[in-house]
């Protein structure tokens, strides 16, 4: 069966390519537009992985993961960080959020797909 | 037009001018960090990026004169004449506060138009890659499967094989059926033998006829020569006579036979003789011609292969080649963020000078804590370096080490 992974991202455009990289290697994609529309996507369905960005409108990133890890059944749901922010400051408290992987945009779909394969559940 | 010649402004004005001069640098660097370094997708952006600028700059040339500008009415080249159901002609000439506060809402509308264009255009792109790929994939598949290349496939090549084994069954039971006519006209070769045999045992059995005859006809004569006392022998030996003669007859009838049989295995034998040296012909002709076929499907199949070696490895490099679309893409985010940055910039001056406007008091600002302000939404390294006053550095376009926590 198919793993599912959540794309959080208020670029439509990286949305499309992280689903085209995603979708080409046997992923199930979700999509969501912001933290707040993640946390309504969630919505009890199995989620094998979490990519989101970090600045988004009404719920950021970071405030999205440390919402994700309260949840119930998504404690331990792995969430990478997809971000153009590469400063030391953000990426800590990407850590201290629950992230698992910090990626600065742009990413190349082969690294991408390594990093997943490495953090999913087989 | 503005006129430098034009007497100071006021306190107001003066104070958004050093606010323009102190803002719009690192605005216009922001916005070509954002769209030079990305050039080839981006002539929309840079258009909008191009407008953008040249009303800050035709501002800054004329507000950053030693001396503050007014402006002065702008006359259009023919006297203005109202289009039916446009609004009322407004004031000629206003303060620059006046100005900004019609052109900055300008100003953002088309920059969010410019971002949102450049994303459903970017954002369309990447569907479009994405399908001429599994296009391009879907036609690899298939003519790897034609070709038999796929693994477990059951493609051209394979039925080749097949076939080939199918034929070779066939010529296979063609040249059992020709041997076992050969042993055939073996048997018959010797049966043609056993009928010479015949021949001459006939020609012996006429010969014991002939002999037996004269004996009896011999001892007729001495049954003759002795009178009464050989009259009952006279009998015997003309009844030895008698069976003598139908003995040499049926010899005759044996030898008369047996020629005929032997003539008809002769003519039989050459028959069998041409049909078998027919078949072999016929054998050797299908070998060649199965062959040839076999061939001939083998150089097709051949170059059916050849042909989806070469799709497969272009579809290879199209996946690689989509792999840097993918990255280059991502162009449209980075610009996209510097663009919305921008956009909530000028949403707060404008923002401040309508505040300004309502309670009447003249726009101040503190400029360090605006420049910081702005700072601190900067979300790419090229950002920050154009803050402080560079072009920045080269947008990424090379992957990153990903980083594990």
């Amino acid at each position: 069966m198919a793993k599912t992974i959540l794309i959080v991202d208020d670029s439509a455009s990286i949305r499309q390519v992280v689903k085209i990289a995603l979708t080409g290697a046997g992923y199930e994609v979700v999509e969501a537009v912001d933290g707040m529309d993640a946390l309504k996507k969630l919505d009890g369905r199995k989620i094998n992985l979490v990519i989101s960005d970090v600045n988004m409108p009404n719920l950021d990133g970071i405030g999205f993961v440390k919402q994700l890890k309260q949840k119930s059944g998504y404690q331990f749901t792995p969430v990478i960080m997809l971000t153009t922010e590469s400063e030391a400051d953000k990426m800590r408290q990407g850590k201290e959020a629950g992230a698992k992987a910090w990626v600065v945009k742009p990413f190349q779909p082969a690294q991408m797909l390594a990093a997943v394969s490495k953090l999913i559940q087989p | 037009m503005l006129n430098p010649a034009s007497p100071p402004s006021q306190a107001g004005p003066g104070a958004l001018h050093l606010a323009l001069c102190r803002f719009a640098p690192p605005l216009l660097a922001l916005l070509f960090a954002g769209v030079h370094l990305y050039g080839d997708g981006s002539l929309a952006l840079a258009g909008g990026a191009v407008a953008l600028g040249v009303l800050i700059a035709i501002a800054l040339d004329r507000t950053a004169a030693p001396q503050a500008a007014t402006l002065q009415p702008y006359a259009p080249p023919e006297p203005a004449a109202s289009l039916p159901g446009s609004q009322p002609a407004e004031a000629a000439t206003v303060g620059l506060d006046e100005l900004c506060k019609k052109v900055l809402p300008l100003w953002s509308r088309h920059l969010e138009m410019v971002r949102a264009q450049t994303e459903d255009a970017v954002t369309d792109l990447a569907g479009r890659f994405q399908g001429l790929t599994q296009r391009v994939g879907k036609a690899m598949e298939a003519s790897s499967q034609a070709a038999g290349e796929a693994s477990g496939g059951e493609g051209l090549m394979a039925t080749l094989e097949r076939s080939r084994d199918r034929l070779n069954g066939v010529l296979s039971a063609l040249r059992s059926s020709v041997e076992s006519r050969h042993k055939v006209l073996e048997d018959m070769g010797r049966l043609s033998e056993l009928t010479d045999a015949l021949q001459t045992m006939a020609a012996e059995v006429g010969e014991i006829a002939a002999r037996t005859n004269l004996l009896a006809l011999n001892a007729s004569i001495e049954a003759a020569r002795a009178g009464e006392a050989g009259r009952g022998f006279a009998v015997v030996a003309d009844e030895v006579r008698k069976l003598s003669t139908q003995s040499g007859q049926t010899g005759q009838r044996i030898r008369e036979t047996v020629d005929g049989v032997s003539q008809t295995i002769s003519q039989t034998l050459s028959q069998a003789h041409t049909y078998a040296e027919a078949d072999q012909a016929g054998v050797a002709a299908a070998e060649t011609g199965v062959g040839e076929v076999l061939s001939e499907f083998h150089g097709a199949g051949d170059a059916l292969a050849r042909s989806a070696t070469i799709l497969r490895e272009e579809n290879s490099g199209i996946g690689d080649e989509l792999a840097g679309v993918i990255v280059q893409l991502q162009f449209q985010d980075r610009v996209g963020q510097i663009l919305t940055h921008v956009l909530q910039d000028i949403a707060k001056l404008e923002d401040m000078l309508s505040r300004h406007a309502s309670d009447g008091s003249s726009p101040a600002f503190d400029l360090r804590a605006w420049m910081d302000a702005l700072a601190s939404t900067y979300s790419t390294a090229e950002q920050h370096a154009a803050h402080r006053g560079g072009q920045g550095p080269a947008a990424k376009s090379a992957p990153t080490d990903i980083t594990f926590f």
